[in-house]
């Protein structure tokens, strides 16, 4: 008889947790629009919660496995769980959380990448905003390899879409030392959204500037360094300054003090001993 | 089409002999083949006026093969495996499609599979117009004048027991195998396909040792068709599956093929990240691989490795690929390699020699490397726009992109080695820059930083000033070059005597049997053996 019991309160969750679970599809769709109209509006923790409350109920629609979607309704099903997606991924950009952003940006991937089954979803507006912004996080943060290889990525004839532009561009300057078009770039973000990764990497533009200025002159003009480095307040400009290590100011100049050189007379001991071990050793060696 | 070739290879005896990799379409005076040859030239000599016996043969001489596969499960010596594969690069060409449909009806078991199998050779044209082939008991005659003369009872014995040693799987496998090559041959790819697909299954089902030499093969052709398709995403879950299995079963050289399978799989869909996890996480000794594996996978690392900006170890590989294909054949994937090997120097900085440009389809190379060397951006940016396409599909453009770097940089040592001091408007115009005075200092603080030049900049003045030149024996860069060089002569040295160490094992091996029968592939493989070796 116990046995009995239990069999039936089994079933009787099953059914309970099938009938929340098997919320229409129509439902989901509400919730999606829901959710975008929190999104414009612009009330972040409310959003917070409504994607919480999403995601689960997009997990009968196979919510992160785009490939193993059937069904007749299945372009459907992929469009709502990746405009899902893309929307949590501004949403966290918007609260400066970056781990949750390469997440989602991440969880989004794999949708572009199926895409091709899933020929009669609409393509995304936001695709190239989502995949600009990750190319900027990795360039904010000096990740060129992550940023060459998810380059490869995007087709030829993506590359000029403008968010994807503006991060090649951005890229080249980088990489050149042309730093006032870094600068300048940033007056020119082809998307608000873009704001949060372009301050990053004016700190980062900045600290390269001045490792370079460390190298290239021996001393400089206050004023140059000023506009060199494109800080506007004073107060600012003095802190960096003196935040850097060997900067000593004389007046209305820098002096950069130079780096120790070590003089060719040194025998560089160690990398020497190492090759003739590794020679000897190979030919000793028998095969 | 500069895209890689698509080389038919034929198997090594051993893993250490390198292997013979070849084109399709391109006749080439193989020295291995001779002895595959000589046999036809004699038969055709003697028989002179009748072109048909040469493709009866040709049939008789399959049945040749099947006999020596039964033998080598037989005896479970995979040498006489491996020597019928190496005949598949003359079957290719000579073999008639209803040839191999006849012999298909004769051995495989009657299924479904088979009807279907015959119906789609049956779309396939005989190459050469034939009256109606001459029925097998002319084969007898004809064998007999051949030097296979002492095969004869072997292959009498073998179509008589036809009925017996039909059940021999490998047999099946190896004939579903050539259909395989002959579908993808007459361009007929979705029945490849579907043929490949079904033949894989079945391989799934046998555990045997003895299918393995068959097994590299099967898998090559199957992700071939595949992606002839254009389904290769499709197939990448079976490869990982199969690896998996190759793996608890230590076939190595079915896992060296699937590994380089699974690379050209991810690099075919742009998965940088992917590919460098999955070389990552799977341990491959690659220099136990067969050379055309080898060179493969150095070529598919290598790409990686540029990509990710690790341009050392991009170079290593990518010349280390030119070296292990082989010479003379393959010309597709060297091409390719060398294109990928240019612009890799060339983004380090280096300039590669004249004597790489030999040839007609490197030309656009050939200008970039002029435009990079002289540090000219204008030329660099209109080659770059006149070579686009070309460069789109040997998918070199995102590396091209990133030559306008070195483009700058290369000019920019030119300017600071030819002068002493000069005014940054000066290098502005020279490397047509935006004149702004404040991004040329950038610029050329940026590449000082570097290491690219050696000088100091006035701001007043608005000029760069170049340092003493420091005499190089000064410095450690000598040392380190020459070390460089060492290591690379070493590893040659190495690679070399291990490569012939494993001769020496062959000849001291006692010879199976006292039959002509089984002296004869040892003394083919022998021969062959010098051959590879000039």
């Amino acid at each position: 008889l116990r046995l009995l019991l239990r069999l039936l309160l089994r079933l009787l969750l099953r059914l309970c947790l099938l009938s929340r679970i098997m919320a229409s599809f129509a439902e989901v769709k509400t919730l999606v629009n829901q959710f975008e109209a929190t999104i414009q509006s612009g009330d972040c923790n409310a959003a917070k919660t409504q994607l919480v409350q999403l995601k689960l109920a997009l997990i009968p629609f196979h919510f992160l496995s785009p490939s193993s979607l059937e069904g007749p309704d299945r372009a459907q099903h992929f469009h709502a769980a990746r405009t899902v997606l893309e929307l949590a991924a501004l949403l966290s950009l918007k609260m400066e959380d970056v781990d949750s952003f390469n997440r989602h940006v991440a969880q989004v991937k794999t949708y572009y990448f199926s895409e091709s089954k899933f020929k009669d979803a609409p393509p995304s507006p936001r695709k190239y905003l989502i995949l600009g912004l990750n190319l900027l996080r990795l360039l904010a943060h000096q990740q060129f390899s992550e940023f060459h290889t998810e380059l490869q990525l995007i087709s030829i004839e993506n590359l000029d879409k403008p968010e994807i532009l503006h991060s090649l561009k951005l890229e080249r300057s980088m990489v050149e030392g042309n730093y006032i078009q870094v600068f300048n770039a940033q007056h020119q973000v082809p998307e608000p959204s873009f704001t949060y990764f372009m301050n990053i990497l004016m700190d980062t533009t900045r600290n390269e500037i001045a490792s370079c200025l460390e190298v290239a002159y021996k001393t400089l003009a206050l004023s140059a360094a000023q506009q060199m480095l494109s800080i506007e307040s004073t107060d600012e400009f003095s802190a960096f300054v003196s935040s850097r290590a060997h900067w000593k100011v004389c007046g209305d100049h820098i002096e950069f003090v130079p780096k120790v050189v070590k003089s060719a007379a040194v025998v560089p001991s160690m990398l020497t001993i190492t090759q003739n071990l590794h020679y000897a050793k190979e030919l000793e060696r028998i095969v | 089409l500069s895209s890689c070739s698509r080389p038919n290879h034929s198997a090594a005896h051993t893993a250490h002999v390198p292997i013979a990799m070849t084109l399709d379409k391109k006749e080439n005076t193989d020295v291995e083949m001779a002895d595959a040859s000589a046999l036809t030239d004699e038969n055709k000599k003697k028989d002179a006026q009748k072109t048909p016996v040469k493709d009866v043969f040709k049939l008789a001489d399959l049945e040749h093969q099947l006999g020596r596969i039964e033998k080598g499960v037989a005896e479970t010596d995979l040498r006489y495996l491996w020597f019928v594969l190496r005949k598949n690069y003359t079957i290719r060409r000579e073999l008639k499609p209803s040839l191999l449909a006849q012999c298909l009806e004769k051995r495989l078991p009657e299924s479904e599979f088979r009807a279907t199998l015959l119906g789609w050779f049956s779309q396939i044209p005989d190459p050469v117009d034939v009256e109606a082939a001459d029925s097998p008991d002319v084969a007898a005659p004809a064998a007999a004048d051949a030097p296979v003369e002492m095969e004869q009872g072997a292959d009498e014995s073998a179509e008589s027991e036809s009925v017996k040693s039909a059940d021999i799987p490998e047999v099946h496998v190896y004939l579903q195998l050539l259909a395989v090559i002959f579908l993808v041959d007459s361009k007929l790819y979705a029945e490849a396909c579907e043929c490949s697909t079904h033949l894989v299954k079945s391989l799934s089902q046998w555990k045997r040792r003895t299918i393995s030499p068959f097994a590299a093969r099967v898998y090559f052709y199957y992700s071939r068709a595949h992606e002839l398709v254009g389904a290769l995403e499709s197939i990448r879950p079976n490869l990982l599956a199969a690896l998996q299995t190759a793996t608890l079963r230590c076939e190595e050289g079915l896992r060296g093929t699937l590994m380089t399978l699974l690379l050209r799989n991810y690099l075919h869909y742009d998965l940088y990240d992917e590919a460098h996890r999955f070389v990552e996480n799977t341990d491959i000794d690659h220099s136990k691989l067969p050379s055309s594996q080898d060179a493969r996978f150095l070529y598919y690392t290598g790409r990686i490795a540029a990509t990710q900006l690790r341009y050392d170890e991009a170079s290593r590989n990518l010349s280390q690929a030119i070296r292990k294909a082989p010479q003379g054949r393959a010309h597709g994937f060297r091409l390719q390699v060398i294109k990928w090997a240019t612009v890799v120097e060339l983004l380090m900085g280096e300039t590669p020699e004249r004597s790489t440009f030999r040839s007609g389809p490197l030309e656009a190379y050939f200008k970039l490397a002029k435009s990079v060397r002289i540090g000219d951006v204008a030329a660099f940016e209109q080659v770059k726009a006149q070579y686009r396409e070309s460069f789109r599909v040997d998918r070199t453009f995102m590396l091209v992109n990133r030559l306008h770097q070195t483009v700058i940089k290369t000019g920019l040592r030119n300017i600071n080695r030819s002068y002493s001091r000069i005014s940054l408007a000066e290098i502005a115009q020279k490397l047509s820059l935006d004149e702004n005075a404040v991004s040329v200092a950038f610029i050329v603080a940026k590449a000082i930083r570097d290491g690219v030049i050696d000088g100091v900049i006035d701001h007043e003045g608005q000029y760069l000033q170049s340092k003493e030149l420091v005499d190089v024996y000064q410095t450690t860069a000598p040392q380190k070059t020459f070390d460089a060089k060492v290591r690379i002569c070493l590893e040659i040295h190495n690679d070399a005597v291990k490569a012939m160490r494993f001769s020496d094992d062959l000849l001291s091996q006692p010879v199976v049997g006292s039959d002509s029968d089984a002296e004869e592939p040892i003394s083919i493989l022998d021969e062959d053996d010098d051959e590879d070796d000039l």
